[in-house]
C-alpha cells in the first residue's frame, strides 16, 4: 500500500519538475513590445511634444486673455473668476513629463556614437519641454525627476538651476551633432531617416538652429532676472550668431488626417474632430485681442481676416461679462477660430485644416527674441530689421495652407501685386508687401519700430506683435512674454474691454487681476507631498524671469 | 437533503467488507425517522466483526451472518448507530435517528472531501437550499448575504444582474484579489458564475472563512472559499418540481434634493430666472407660471407652474423580473440523474433596459463497476443584456434637472416637439428620454461549466481519481448610438449642440480554463485508536483569454448598426492570455478516538506569470480538532452542554497579486511600449514608453494566519454558540503604488508592504420554542474585523489604490492606519481645527493636501435573523447592520448644478461659516468668526471649488446602514388539500421580499453604502458616484408543486 502512495507522489512531483518548465515559459508578451529602440521611439515623442505644445497653448487661452465666454452658458467657475484649484493645470504637468520620459528613454538607450542624432535630438526637445513646464511652474523636478524606480519621490529643483542646465544641455547637443558631421564617413553616426523625424526630417543642421533659437529664448529670459543674468551674459557672449535661428517655421507633421486621433492637434482643439463635430462652443475671442485686428487698437485685416471667421464681424467677448445678448455666440456650424469654408474644405489662418502642421517655434516668434536680443546689445544685429521680419514672418506662417505651402490665390491681403516671400527669400530687413500695407494703414509704434520712443517703448512694440504673431499658437508663450515684460498693454483698471485683458469676475488679487503663476497638480500633493511647494499663491508668486 | 450527501459521501469511503460466510441469512429495511423514507448506502454490520454489507437503493439488505452472531450495527454517517439484536426470524427493520448534533453533520469540504463537521479545525458554515432561496434572490451571491458570520457580500453597483464582491475576514492584500474563491462541483469557476448560476440547483454552499482550502485548490483559496454542491437526483426516488416567481423591482432609496429653487445661474442676492437653465440658482418657486427653454422654430413656447414637480423622482419604472423553474431528479441502482432549466427575464427599473437568462443543468452519477464511478455536470447558461450604456449620464442629467420641469412628459420625444432634441428646454443636456434609447448596448454570455470524474478503488482503502473540469465565457457585446441631426433652428440657437453622427462598437471575447487534476485518497483504521485520511494529488490550470473588438465612429446610415456602416476608420484591437499553474500537494488527516483530530497540508505552485527564479513557491497549513465533550468525562455527563469542539488552525499561503480574471497576471514583468500620438502614420511607426515601472523580481505575497474558536451545542441544540477569533498578517504585497508623474511613470508595480487583519466571527442560534407543530428559531451572527497597515515600503508612507480616486477625494494604504483608508481634501484650518475664512469675504479656502476621513470597510456586521414555523407555513426575515465606516460620494456637479440639498442649508443666502475663524491683523491671530459672512450664498460660493466642490470632506459622510434583507412567508400545502390530485406530491406558496428597507444616518445624502464606483474587483471600496442608479427592492410571489 504505502508503496502505491509514494508512486503517486513521485508521479505528482514528476509532473511537476520534469515538464514545469516547459508548460510554464508562456510569458512572453504576445500584446505589445517590451523592447524597441530610440529611433522608433523618437517620432512618436515629436508629434507628442507637438501636442502638447498645442495643449499648453489651449490652456492659457482665457487666462492669457485670448478666449471669452459665451452667451448661453453659466457656470464657467474658476474660467471667468481666475480662481484656479489644485486640477486646473495638471494635465499639461503630467503630460509633460510623459512626454519627457520618451526622451529620457531615448537618451538613456543612445549612448552609442551611431546614435548620436537621436541623442541630441532628445535632448534639445527635452529641454524644450522643461522650459515649459518652467515657464508655468517655476520650480519643478529636474535632476531627480525621469529616473524611475530609481527616485521615486523627486526633489523640486530651483527654476534658475534648471534653466541653466537647459542651456547646457542645448550647448552639449549643438556640439555632438557638429561633431557627428565632421566625422569621416567610415565613423559617421547612423542616418536617420526622414521619417523618424517629423519636425525636420532628419536635417541636423536644421536641428542646431533650433536648438541654437530655443537657447536664445532661454537666454532673453534669463537676463531678466537678476541672478541669471551673469549666467545669460557670459552665454550671449559666446552665442552663434553664425549658426544662427530657425529659417522657417519648426512645425511638426507626422502626416495629420482626417481621422480618429490623427487630427492637427490645433484643429482639433479650435475647429473639429474627425467627424466635423465642431470644437469650443463656449468660446469667442475677447474684445481685448480682437481690437489688434479690427482697428480699434490696431488694423490688421490681412491677418485678422484668416484668424476669425466673419472677420470683422465675428461675434466677441470680454471674459466674465455674463450679461450677453442671445447674438454672442460662435458662427452656427463652425468655429470662432476656423475661416474654412466648412469642416471639408480647409483653409488659411492659425486653424488651417485637420491635416496641417502642428507649430512647435514659429519663425516669427525666433525672429521678435532676436529682435529683443539685440535691443538689448545681448547679439549684435539690427532690432528693427528682426522686428520686421517677425511681421513678415507671421503673415507667412498664417496664409499657408495645411498642406504649408504659401497660398499664391490669397498671398499678401490688400496688395494686389507680388505674393509673400518664401522663407529664404524674405530679405534681411523683413520687408514684404504684406508688412507694407500693415504699416499703410497703421501709424501706431507698435508697427512702427522706428516710431518707437526709447527702450520700453521699442520693447513694447517687440512684446505686443509677438503677442498677435502667438494668438491662436502659443497663447502660453504670449502670456509669458506678458508677465515677463509687462506688454502687450493691459489696463486693469479700465471700463474699456480693448484695454482691459482680465475677466471681469476675476478675484485675482494682484493689480492687473491676472494670475501671476498656475497651481501644482493635486496628484503631486497626494503622491509627492514631502516636496512640492506647499501654499502656492497663483496670484502673487512668480516664475523666477517675472520681476514685475 | 442532507441525506444526499450522505449518500455521495458513502459512496466516497466505501468502507465496506464483502463477505462469504454464510449459516444464516439476515435481511432487513433501513428508513429514516425524519421522512420514512429507505436509506441506501447504509452499513449493516455484525457487531464485534468486519463483516458487513451497505443496504441497496430501496434500503434494504440482506446478509449472511455466522449462527454466532448475536447482533448486527447499523450505522451511517449523520446518524445516531444503532445496535440492535438478530431476531429469530432473521428480519431486522431499522428506524435510523438523525444525529441532531452539529458536530455530526457532514461538509464537503475542498476537494469535494466529505468530513464530518467534528473533524474540522477551520471555521466553515453551511447553507442549505432552504435558507439559500428563501428569499428567491435571483443571484446566489445576494442570497448569501447577511447570512455567514465574516463573509461580506457587497452588490457594489445596481441595475441588471448586479456586481458583486465577497469578502471573508477583510482585506489583505492591498491591490490584490481579497474575494473568496468560488468552487462550484469542485470546479473552479469565475466569480462571475454566481451572478449566472440558478440558486434552485444548489444544494449546499460551504463558506470557508480561512485558508484552509489552499493546499486543494491553490492560492486562489487564499481568501477563503466558497464550495458550492449543486443537487443530484436520489436513488430510487423520481420527483419533478415546477416553480415560477413573479417580482416586482421598485427603488428605494434617492438622493435627497432641494425643492425650493429653480432655474438661474445668477450669483447675485437677487437672483434672476433663466427659462433654459440646468443651474438651479433662481429664485424661490412661487408657483407663478413661467416660460422654461427656448422657442420653437414656430415661436411656441412652454409654460409651467414654476414648483416643484417631483418628476425627477418619479423617473424610474416599477421592474418587473420572472424566473421559471423546473427539475428532474430520478436515480436507480446504478445511476442517478438531475436534470434542471431555468428561465429569468428581468425589466429594470431603467425604463427600456431588459436583461434575461437562461440556463440547464445535468449532473449525474454511475457506478460502471463496482470499485468504479462516474460522475458528470454540465451546466450551461446564457443571458443577454439589452441595456441603455448612457445610464449614468441619465441618472445625473435626471437629478441635474430643474425642479419645475415636467420631465415625466418628455417620453415621446419622436413626435412631442417639447421633447424631441430639437425643442428640449435643457441647452446643455439631452432629454433622458432620448439618451437612453440613443445609445443601447447588447451583451451575450455563454458559459459552460463542469466536469467529469472517474474515481476508481484499487483496494478498499485506496481510491484514484481523476477529474477534468472546464470554465468557459463566450461574450459577445455590440454598443452604439444612433445618428441624429438637429434642426438648422436648433443649432443656431445653442450653439453647443452638435449632430450626434453615431458609432458603433463590437467586441467578441472567450475566457476558458481547462482544469485537470489527478488525487490518490488512503483511508485507514491504523490501529485501534487512531485513524488516518491521506490524499496527496496534483493539479494544472490552463487559463486562455482572447478578445477582439473593433469600433467606427460616424454614421452613414441611421439605425443601421454596423461596423461597415461607417464615415472613418474602423479602430480595432486585440488581446490574448494564456498563464499556467501547477500544483502538487498532500494532505493528511489524522484521527484520535473520535475526539482529536490533526489535519496537515501542503502544496507547492508553479506559476508561469512569475519569472523563473520566483514561481515555485510552497506553503503549509494545520489544524486541530478536539471535542471536548466526548473526550472529557464531566462533559460527556454533561445534561447542559451536547457537544463542545475547540478549534485550531494555522496557515501559510502564497498569493501571486496580479492581474485578474481576463487576464490571470500574464506578462505583467517587463514593462511595455505601445504606439502612441495617433502613429501609425502612413506607414510609419512611433511607440512611447508605457506609464508603468515593474520591480525586477515580483513575488508571491504571503499571509500567515492563525485562527482558535470554539463551537458549542447546549439543551439538545437548543442553543448553539460559535465563536472564532483569526489574526492574519500578509506581508510582500504586490502593489502598482500610484508615484508622481515627474518620475516619468505613473505607477511602480512592487512587492511592498504588511497588513495585520484581526477579528472576530461570532454567531448564535436559539430555539426557544419547538414542539410538532411550532419551531422558533432566532439567530445572529456578529463579526468584528480590524486591520492595520503595518508598512508599505521605505520611500512611501502612502499608497492610492489604483481606480480609487476621485480628483479631491481617494482611497488610500498608510502605514499605521486601517486599510481602505479614505482621504480628501479639507479647508484651510487654523490650529484649533477652525475653518478659516477671508475676513473681506467671509470665504474659506479649499486646502490641497489630503486628511484622513475613516476606512471604508465596515468594523462591525450583524446579520439577525429568525424564523417561525407552524405546521406548513414557515415565516422568516433577516435584518443586517454594517457600521463604522466612511464613505465618499463625487457629488460636486451635484452642488454645481444647485440640484443637491446641501446649497440650500443656509437658504442661498449669506451665512457665517460655521466653526471659523478668521486671521485679526492687530494681533495676527485666529480670531474665531461669528459675524463675517460669506459675500454670496448663491452660486459664487456653492458652485466654486475653493469655497466649496474642491473640498472632499463635503462630500464625505457615515456610511453605516441597517437593512431588512429578506422576508419570507411560505406556505407547503397540506396532503389533504393536494388528496384529490394524487399525482402532485407536494406543493408551495411564497410571497418574498428583498432590501425591503434600507435605513441610513442623515448624512448620507447620496446613496447605498455597499456601492463602489471602483467595481468588484478593486479594493477601493468607499468611493460612489452620481453615475450608479439608485438601489432598490424587490418582493413578489412564488409558487412551486413537485410531481
Amino acid at each position: 500500500m504505502k508503496k502505491i502512495l509514494s508512486y503517486f507522489i513521485i508521479g505528482a512531483l514528476a509532473l511537476g519538475a520534469t515538464s514545469c518548465n516547459k508548460i510554464l515559459d508562456i510569458n512572453d508578451n504576445p500584446n505589445s513590445p517590451t523592447s524597441t529602440t530610440p529611433q522608433v521611439v523618437l517620432p512618436q515623442a515629436i508629434v507628442s511634444t507637438a501636442a502638447l505644445a498645442n495643449g499648453y497653448s489651449q490652456s492659457f487661452g482665457y487666462p492669457g486673455g485670448f478666449f471669452a465666454n459665451v452667451y448661453g452658458f453659466g457656470g464657467y467657475g474658476a474660467t471667468v473668476t481666475l480662481n484656479y484649484g489644485t486640477s486646473d493645470f495638471a494635465g499639461p504637468f503630467q503630460s509633460s513629463y510623459d512626454n519627457a520620459q520618451d526622451y529620457q528613454y531615448i537618451i538613456d538607450n543612445s549612448t552609442d556614437p551611431t546614435l548620436v542624432y537621436p541623442n541630441a535630438i532628445a535632448r534639445i526637445m527635452k529641454s524644450y519641454v522643461f522650459a515649459k513646464l518652467v515657464d508655468n511652474y517655476n520650480d519643478v523636478p529636474y535632476t531627480e525627476a525621469l529616473k524611475g524606480i530609481a527616485v521615486l519621490t523627486p526633489k523640486y529643483d530651483k527654476a534658475t538651476d534648471i534653466y541653466k542646465d537647459l542651456v547646457t544641455q542645448l550647448n552639449a547637443a549643438i556640439a555632438a551633432i557638429t561633431a557627428g558631421q565632421a566625422q569621416p564617413a567610415t565613423s559617421a553616426p547612423t542616418k536617420l531617416v526622414g521619417s523618424a523625424d517629423p519636425m525636420f526630417g532628419a536635417d541636423m543642421d536644421k536641428w542646431k538652429r533650433f536648438a541654437n533659437s530655443l537657447k536664445l529664448r532661454l537666454l532673453v529670459k534669463m537676463a531678466s532676472a537678476p541672478e541669471t543674468l551673469t549666467f545669460a551674459t557670459t552665454e550671449f557672449a559666446s552665442f552663434d550668431n553664425t549658426l544662427g535661428l530657425i529659417t522657417d517655421d519648426a512645425v511638426v507633421n507626422p502626416g495629420y488626417a482626417k481621422q480618429s486621433g490623427r487630427l492637427a492637434p490645433v484643429y482639433n482643439s479650435l475647429a473639429a474632430d474627425e467627424t466635423n463635430t465642431r470644437r469650443v462652443t463656449s468660446i469667442l475671442p475677447t474684445i481685448y485681442v480682437y481690437s489688434f485686428y479690427n482697428g480699434t487698437k490696431l488694423l490688421d485685416a490681412g491677418r485678422g481676416g484668416v484668424i476669425y471667421r466673419s472677420y470683422p464681424n465675428t461675434q466677441k467677448n470680454q471674459l466674465g461679462q455674463e450679461n450677453l445678448a442671445s447674438s454672442v455666440i460662435p458662427p452656427a456650424g463652425s468655429t470662432a477660430f476656423y475661416t474654412g469654408a466648412d469642416f471639408d474644405t480647409p483653409g488659411l489662418g492659425a486653424v488651417k485644416g485637420p491635416a496641417q502642421a502642428q507649430p512647435v517655434m514659429l519663425l516669427a516668434e525666433a525672429k521678435f527674441v532676436q529682435a529683443e536680443a539685440r535691443l538689448k546689445g545681448f547679439i549684435p544685429g539690427s532690432a528693427q530689421d528682426a522686428f520686421n521680419f517677425g511681421i513678415t514672418a507671421s503673415f507667412r506662417y498664417l496664409y499657408k495652407n495645411q498642406t504649408g505651402v504659401v497660398d499664391a490665390t490669397r498671398a499678401e491681403p490688400g496688395v494686389t501685386t507680388g505674393v509673400l516671400p518664401d522663407a529664404t527669400a524674405i530679405p534681411a530687413n523683413g520687408t514684404s508687401g504684406a508688412l507694407t500695407k500693415y504699416r499703410t494703414d497703421n501709424a501706431s509704434y507698435l508697427v512702427h519700430y522706428e516710431s518707437a520712443v526709447g527702450a520700453a517703448q521699442q520693447l513694447e512694440a517687440i512684446i505686443t506683435q509677438k503677442y498677435i504673431a502667438l494668438n491662436e499658437i502659443a497663447h502660453d508663450e504670449a502670456f509669458a512674454e506678458y508677465r515677463r515684460t509687462g506688454w502687450p498693454r493691459n489696463a486693469p483698471t479700465s471700463t474699456d474691454p480693448a484695454l482691459n485683458m482680465a475677466s471681469l469676475q476675476s478675484r485675482a488679487t494682484s493689480t492687473d487681476k491676472l494670475i501671476t503663476r498656475v497651481p501644482y497638480p493635486q496628484s503631486e500633493y497626494n503622491v509627492n507631498s514631502a516636496n512640492v511647494p506647499q501654499n502656492v499663491n497663483i496670484f502673487t508668486a512668480k516664475v523666477f524671469w517675472d520681476q514685475n | 437533503m442532507k441525506k444526499l450527501l450522505l449518500v455521495s459521501l458513502c459512496f466516497l469511503v466505501l468502507c465496506v467488507t464483502q463477505v462469504y460466510a454464510q449459516n444464516r441469512t439476515v435481511t432487513g429495511t433501513v428508513i429514516a425517522r425524519e421522512d420514512g423514507l429507505p436509506i441506501p448506502g447504509v452499513t449493516v454490520a455484525v457487531t464485534g466483526t468486519t463483516i458487513g454489507t451497505q443496504t441497496k437503493t430501496n434500503g434494504t439488505f440482506s446478509l449472511s451472518v455466522p449462527a454466532t452472531a448475536k447482533s448486527l450495527r447499523v450505522s451511517f454517517i449523520g446518524y445516531g448507530t444503532i445496535t440492535t439484536d438478530i431476531p429469530a426470524s432473521g428480519v431486522v427493520n431499522v428506524t435510523l435517528v438523525a444525529d441532531s448534533r452539529q458536530l455530526n453533520e457532514v461538509v464537503v469540504t475542498a476537494g469535494g472531501v466529505s468530513i464530518k463537521n467534528r473533524q474540522q479545525g477551520n471555521q466553515s458554515t453551511s447553507i442549505k437550499a432552504e435558507q439559500l432561496t428563501q428569499g428567491k434572490a435571483f443571484n446566489v451571491a445576494s442570497a448569501l448575504t447577511g447570512k455567514v458570520a465574516g463573509l461580506q457580500v457587497n452588490a457594489v453597483s445596481s441595475g441588471v444582474n448586479p456586481n458583486i464582491r465577497l469578502v471573508l475576514r477583510g482585506n489583505r492584500s492591498l491591490l490584490g484579489n481579497n474575494q473568496a474563491l468560488v468552487v462550484v462541483d469542485n470546479v473552479i469557476v469565475p466569480s462571475s458564475i454566481l451572478g449566472n448560476l440558478n440558486p434552485e440547483d444548489i444544494e449546499n454552499i460551504t463558506v470557508l472563512n480561512g485558508a484552509g482550502a489552499a493546499a486543494l485548490y491553490g492560492s486562489d483559496a487564499s481568501n477563503g472559499a466558497l464550495i458550492i454542491t449543486t443537487k443530484k437526483g436520489k436513488r430510487g426516488a423520481t420527483s419533478l418540481t415546477f416553480s415560477n416567481t413573479t417580482s416586482i423591482e421598485e427603488v428605494n432609496f434617492l438622493p435627497k434634493l432641494q425643492h425650493r429653487f429653480g432655474s438661474g445661474t445668477g450669483n447675485d442676492d437677487v437672483p434672476s430666472y433663466t427659462p433654459f437653465e440646468n443651474q438651479q440658482y433662481g429664485p424661490a418657486f412661487d408657483g407663478s407660471l413661467r416660460i422654461i427653454g427656448k422657442p420653437l422654430a414656430d415661436g411656441s413656447i412652454q409654460t409651467v407652474p414654476y414648483s416643484y414637480s417631483g418628476d425627477k423622482d418619479k423617473f424610474w419604472d416599477n421592474g418587473l423580473t420572472n424566473q421559471s423553474d423546473f427539475s428532474l431528479q430520478s436515480g436507480d441502482d446504478k445511476s442517478t440523474s438531475y436534470l434542471s432549466g431555468q428561465y429569468f427575464r428581468q425589466e429594470a427599473t431603467v425604463p427600456g433596459d431588459t436583461y434575461n437568462r437562461f440556463s440547464v443543468r445535468l449532473n449525474g452519477t454511475r457506478n460502471v463497476l463496482k470499485n468504479l464511478t462516474f460522475d458528470y455536470n454540465a451546466n450551461y447558461i446564457q443571458n443577454r443584456y439589452n441595456l441603455s450604456t448612457a445610464i449614468s449620464s441619465v441618472f445625473d442629467n435626471v437629478l441635474q434637472t430643474p425642479g419645475q420641469i415636467p420631465l415625466l412628459r418628455y417620453s415621446d420625444w419622436q413626435t412631442d416637439p417639447f421633447a424631441n432634441p430639437n425643442g428640449y428646454y435643457n441647452e446643455y443636456y439631452q432629454n433622458p428620454y432620448f439618451a437612453l434609447d440613443n445609445n443601447r448596448g447588447i451583451t451575450r454570455n455563454d458559459y459552460l461549466t463542469g466536469n467529469v470524474q472517474l474515481k476508481y478503488y484499487p483496494i478498499q482503502e485506496l481510491s484514484l481519481l481523476f477529474r477534468v473540469g472546464i470554465s468557459t465565457q463566450n461574450n459577445s457585446s455590440k454598443s452604439y448610438t444612433n445618428k441624429f441631426t438637429y434642426s438648422d433652428y436648433r443649432l443656431k440657437i445653442t450653439p453647443n449642440f452638435a449632430n450626434i453622427l453615431g458609432g458603433v462598437s463590437d467586441a467578441a471575447s472567450y475566457n476558458t480554463q481547462l482544469n485537470p487534476e489527478f488525487q490518490a485518497q488512503y483511508i485507514k483504521q491504523v490501529a485501534k485508536d487512531f485513524n488516518l485520511n491521506v490524499i496527496v494529488g496534483s493539479s494544472m490550470r490552463d487559463n486562455h483569454y482572447k478578445g477582439l473588438s473593433a469600433g467606427i465612429s460616424g454614421l452613414v446610415q441611421p439605425d443601421l448598426f454596423n461596423l461597415s456602416n461607417n464615415l472613418n476608420v474602423a479602430s480595432a484591437s486585440e488581446a490574448n492570455y494564456h498563464a499556467v499553474q501547477i500544483g502538487a500537494y498532500a494532505d493528511a488527516r489524522l484521527g484520535f478516538r473520535d475526539y482529536l483530530y490533526l489535519h496537515v497540508s501542503g502544496r507547492n505552485d508553479w506559476r508561469s506569470i512569475l519569472a523563473q527564479t520566483n514561481r515555485s513557491f510552497f506553503y503549509p497549513a494545520a489544524d486541530l480538532s478536539f471535542i471536548a465533550s466526548d473526550a472529557l468525562p464531566f462533559l460527556k455527563a454533561s445534561n447542559v452542554i451536547e457537544s463542545l469542539k475547540l478549534r485550531l488552525g494555522v496557515s501559510k499561503v502564497g498569493q501571486v497579486s496580479l492581474g485578474n480574471s481576463s487576464n490571470f497576471g500574464a506578462y505583467f514583468l517587463l514593462p511595455t511600449f505601445g504606439q502612441g500620438a495617433g502613429y501609425p502614420y502612413n506607414g510609419n511607426p512611433g511607440l512611447t514608453q508605457g506609464n508603468q515601472l515593474v520591480a525586477a523580481n515580483i513575488n508571491p505575497e504571503i499571509t500567515k494566519s492563525i485562527e482558535t474558536g470554539f463551537d458549542l451545542d447546549m439543551f439538545k441544540s437548543r442553543v448553539s454558540i460559535s465563536a472564532t477569533y483569526y489574526k492574519s498578517s500578509t506581508t510582500d504585497q504586490t502593489v502598482p503604488i500610484g508615484v508622481s508623474t515627474t518620475t516619468g511613470f505613473s505607477s511602480y508595480l512592487t512587492n511592498t508592504g504588511k497588513v495585520n487583519n484581526q477579528g472576530l466571527e461570532t454567531s448564535v442560534r436559539l430555539t426557544p420554542v419547538r414542539t410538532k407543530d411550532l419551531e422558533v428559531t432566532v439567530g445572529a451572527n456578529y463579526t468584528f474585523n480590524d486591520n492595520k497597515v503595518v508598512s508599505i515600503s521605505n520611500d512611501l508612507k502612502t499608497l492610492q489604490l489604483p481606480g480609487g480616486s476621485f480628483t479631491y477625494a481617494g482611497v488610500y494604504a498608510i502605514a499605521g492606519k486601517s486599510f481602505p483608508l479614505l482621504r480628501g481634501t479639507d479647508y484651510v484650518r487654523d490650529d484649533q481645527g477652525r475653518i478659516i475664512v477671508d475676513a473681506a469675504t467671509g470665504y474659506p479656502t479649499a486646502g490641497t493636501n489630503l486628511v484622513d476621513i475613516g476606512n471604508t470597510e465596515p468594523k462591525h456586521r450583524l446579520g439577525l435573523d429568525a424564523a417561525v414555523s407552524w405546521k406548513g407555513l414557515r415565516l422568516a426575515a433577516l435584518f443586517e447592520y454594517r457600521g463604522g465606516f466612511m464613505m465618499y460620494n463625487s457629488a460636486g456637479s451635484f452642488d454645481f448644478s444647485g440640484t443637491g440639498i446641501r446649497t440650500t442649508y443656509f437658504n442661498r443666502e449669506r451665512f457665517v461659516v460655521p466653526n471659523s475663524s478668521y486671521l485679526d491683523p492687530a494681533t495676527n491671530t485666529y480670531v474665531a468668526n461669528t459675524n463675517i459672512t460669506t459675500a454670496s450664498g448663491g452660486t459664487a460660493f456653492w458652485t466654486e471649488g475653493p469655497t466649496n466642490t474642491n473640498v472632499g470632506l463635503n462630500y464625505a459622510y457615515s456610511a453605516a446602514f441597517w437593512k431588512l434583507r429578506e422576508l419570507s412567508l411560505g406556505y407547503d400545502l397540506p396532503k389533504s388539500i393536494l388528496a384529490g390530485a394524487k399525482f402532485i406530491k407536494g406543493a408551495r406558496v411564497s410571497v418574498q421580499g428583498r432590501n425591503l428597507f434600507l435605513w441610513t444616518p442623515k448624512t448620507n445624502i447620496y446613496t447605498d453604502p455597499e456601492y463602489s464606483a471602483a467595481g468588484s474587483d478593486n479594493n477601493a471600496v468607499g468611493l460612489s458616484s452620481l453615475g450608479q442608479t439608485p438601489p432598490s427592492r424587490l418582493y413578489g410571489a412564488t409558487i412551486s408543486i413537485t410531481l
